[in-house]
């Protein structure tokens, strides 16, 4: 181990940090929002393949392969669905989404959800 | 690793890296052009990449390099230049107000790990190195129902888009 | 060893196996159905599996258990995802939603709970996860008639991730601290009472964090109402139920195994007063029935959180045998949804007005559902509120036992809100609607289960074991 495992704890978690302020801030947009939990997935990769260097042991190299799997599963779905959205709506703001409510507000919304099941 | 260099060129490395990775990332958060962040994030990836060779796992290193910096900022770039969304202009910048509070709560998280992280280094240190085909080995005969879970569940990401992508077969 | 391991495999084997064919006759086929008849069958076929007990518990080739526990809640996710796929059958017939794509979904999220179910490493759990967690986010977003379920299938996908990231996170700290993925050594290090290293806390506190999102426990709840709302009424049923159940498991799989888990009191003191009393009183002015459903979901996590708080071996069973309780008393509620507006019924109360007279099968249904809900005997939702103030009342923590009873009685208000408007308000047409008899089956299956479940909790408890 060339460096403690305690430095590269604290760069993992100044990254995961960096990860979440992105994520709070950019919370309209989708693409930013995204780039935040990539951010955040790949501090938990270097706290991952940190642990594996320092106990000798392949587990952890093999966690952060499967987290690599699992964001790439998700990006493309998520843009899968920002593609979707934008062909219909031309706008990729979260606070568009869902009869122009922002995330979690609670009010009664306008009938469009169930409404249009025939 | 890298039995060639002194052991202090190494660590100097990483805290160059280290650096790097950080500020690249303070950069692509706080830029408001997409396309912009994205370089900046290519390049953290890619210093991340170069942290994680010197700590011993050139595989993941390398994966980083491919599958990161390659695949998934690439398609990030591919649906901004598919959906225009270079033009930033029209959409506001976040405000103070808006900083203030992701500043503060992630001020506060970061005291709380580093307070927790830095008082008692109890942790054993053993050093032992892992090659390739230990991974391979722990990868396919300990973790193989992972690598079904996951071979599915990316099988499943592509039927997703493609169920969302399609037009027509309504 | 080779048969061991695949008879332990098996019900894995066959919703995966199931999930492909479907996919591929589908693919071949023009005709909808035969992909949900073959979906049906692999379910039922890996439920059946789970039945017949292992020759061994544990097979260390593939790191899979096959305790009671495991096999008991593996039949459920199976059976539950049979149940969902016949009433989305019709319903999505009758939405004009079609392909193979729905029912593989199905089966892939049944294959992510089964594999989390049976995990022994924190790697397997964590991708059986991800995996249902995955396929909810597809299931969410399967009505593409609708713009408002992609943009809630998008929105649920957001903070999904967000909620993956912080779970990373806390097992990455957890197995820096630990060095192994291994469940019961990661657990033994990191829970071990007083002299747990300060990375372990942080390590927990992510986790937990990151559970509270997938449980919407309180500071993390505020998704569910959206999503509850904007998701096709079989899909809710599945979320609901098996979504629940399976996080609930995580946590299951994880506490038990602890030296000592008094540290995590805390926290879940906490998730349980606020998502008690905060799920229960944002459900008192609710006015479409799905929110009024998904704040009462997070009520009832909330009543579990305060299983979890006894953190003794009662605390678990009671927490265990609320997961399977809440699973199916959920899936008779939002099944009876689901017929309803199949039938045309809309969303806010207003529309549930006299549907009594219209709909007597499936108001009968989602009457008993609720009653289940706010706990009221014989059925199962009394049982598990009984078995949960116990254990917190056997465990000393006398004041949140009190809160959780009084914030019950408060909630029975709204069940009967819902009742009322049930049956109280004679509607002006009287014209009957229809069931299938896969509804019919499904619905009188969910019902009698709740009701023996309530009856006779002794059976199930036997089954619900841990270390």
């Amino acid at each position: 181990m060339i460096v403690p495992l305690q430095h590269v704890l604290i760069l993992a978690s100044l990254l995961f940090c960096l990860g979440l302020v992105c994520v709070l801030i950019w919370r309209s947009n989708i693409i930013m929002l995204l780039i935040g939990i990539e951010i955040m997935l790949n501090a938990a990769m270097l706290v991952f393949v940190g642990g594996a260097n320092h106990w000798g042991m392949a587990d952890g190299q093999i966690f952060a392969l499967m987290i690599m799997a699992m964001t790439s599963t998700e990006v493309s779905l998520a843009l899968a669905m920002v593609v979707y959205l934008y062909r219909r709506r031309k706008s990729v703001d979260v606070d568009e989404l869902t009869n122009q409510r922002p995330l979690g507000h609670t009010e009664a919304s306008t009938d469009t959800a169930v409404s249009q099941q025939p | 690793m890298c039995e060639d260099c002194c052991p202090d060129m190494e660590q100097t490395l990483f805290y160059i890296l280290a650096a790097v990775t950080v500020v690249a990332t303070v950069f692509a958060i706080s830029e408001k052009h997409p396309v912009h962040a994205i370089v900046y994030l290519v390049t953290s990836f890619f210093a991340l990449a170069a942290l994680f060779y010197l700590l011993a796992a050139p595989l993941i290193a390398m994966f980083e390099v491919i599958i990161y910096a390659g695949a998934i900022m690439v398609l990030f770039m591919f649906v901004i230049m598919m959906l225009d969304l270079g033009h930033p202009e029209n959409s506001a910048r976040p405000g103070f107000w808006q900083w203030l509070p992701a500043l503060l709560l992630a001020g506060a998280t970061l005291v709380a790990l580093g307070i927790l992280m830095s008082n008692r280094i109890s942790i054993p240190d053993k050093a032992a190195v892992v090659s390739i085909r230990d991974v391979a080995v722990m990868l396919f005969q300990k973790y193989g129902v992972a690598i079904e879970i996951i071979s599915m569940q990316l099988l499943f990401a592509a039927v997703g888009a493609f169920y969302l992508g399609r037009r027509g077969k309504q | 060893m080779m048969a061991t391991d695949f008879w332990i495999a098996l019900p894995l084997l066959l919703l995966a196996v199931g999930a492909l064919v479907t996919l591929v006759v589908g693919a071949i086929s023009r005709n909808d159905s035969s992909g949900y008849i073959i979906a049906i069958i692999s379910a039922l076929g890996a439920a059946c599996c789970t039945l017949q007990a292992p020759p061994v518990g544990m097979v260390s080739t593939l790191g899979l258990s096959s305790t009671s526990t495991v096999r008991l809640f593996t039949s459920l996710f199976c059976l539950m995802a049979a149940a969902v796929l016949v009433l989305s059958k019709e319903y999505n017939k009758h939405g004009g939603n079609r392909g193979e794509e729905y029912p593989a979904t199905i089966l892939f999220t049944a294959f992510g709970m089964a594999a989390l179910a049976s995990a022994t490493s924190l790697l397997t759990l964590f991708l059986g996860l991800e995996a249902m967690t995955f396929g909810f986010y597809i299931l969410v977003a399967s009505d593409l008639k609708r713009e408002a379920s992609v943009e809630t299938g998008l929105k649920y996908l957001l903070i999904g991730a967000l909620s993956s990231a912080f779970l990373a996170f806390g097992i990455a700290l957890i197995y820096s601290v630990s060095g192994s993925l291994a469940i019961t050594q990661a657990m033994q290090t990191t829970l071990a009472g007083s002299s747990v290293n300060p990375v372990a806390v942080a390590g927990w506190c992510f986790l937990l964090f990151g559970m509270a999102f997938k449980l919407s426990l309180v500071p993390a709840h505020l998704w569910t109402p959206d999503v509850y709302d904007g998701t096709p009424a079989p899909v809710t049923a599945f979320l609901s139920g098996g979504s629940k159940g399976a996080s609930l498991l995580f946590l299951l799989i994880l506490l038990p195994q602890a030296a000592d888990a008094g540290m995590l009191r805390l926290p879940f003191w906490w998730f349980a007063l606020l998502s008690m009393l905060i799920g229960n009183l944002s459900a008192l002015r609710e006015n479409r029935i799905r929110r009024l459903l998904a704040y009462s979901s997070i009520a009832h996590m909330g009543y579990v959180a305060l299983a979890l708080v006894a953190g003794s071996f009662s605390g678990y069973q009671a927490a265990a045998y609320y997961a399977v309780a809440y699973g199916v008393i959920s899936l008779a509620a939002f099944g009876a949804i689901a017929v309803m507006e199949r039938n045309g019924c809309g969303a806010t109360l207003d529309d549930y007005r006299g549907r009594g007279a219209r709909n007597p099968f499936a108001s009968g249904v989602l009457t008993l559902a609720l009653f289940a809900l706010a706990g009221i005997p014989p059925t199962a939702g009394f049982t598990g509120k009984f078995l949960i103030f116990a254990a917190t009342l056997k465990s000393g923590e006398m004041t949140l036992a009190i809160i959780g009873m009084l914030t019950v009685a408060v909630s029975i208000y709204y069940y009967l809100r819902v009742i009322s408007a049930l049956y109280f308000n004679t509607s002006e047409q009287t014209h009957q609607d229809q069931c299938t008899i896969g509804e019919v089956v499904v619905l009188s299956i969910a019902s009698a289960s709740v009701v023996l479940l309530g009856l006779f909790p002794a059976r199930l408890l036997a089954l619900l074991t841990f270390p």
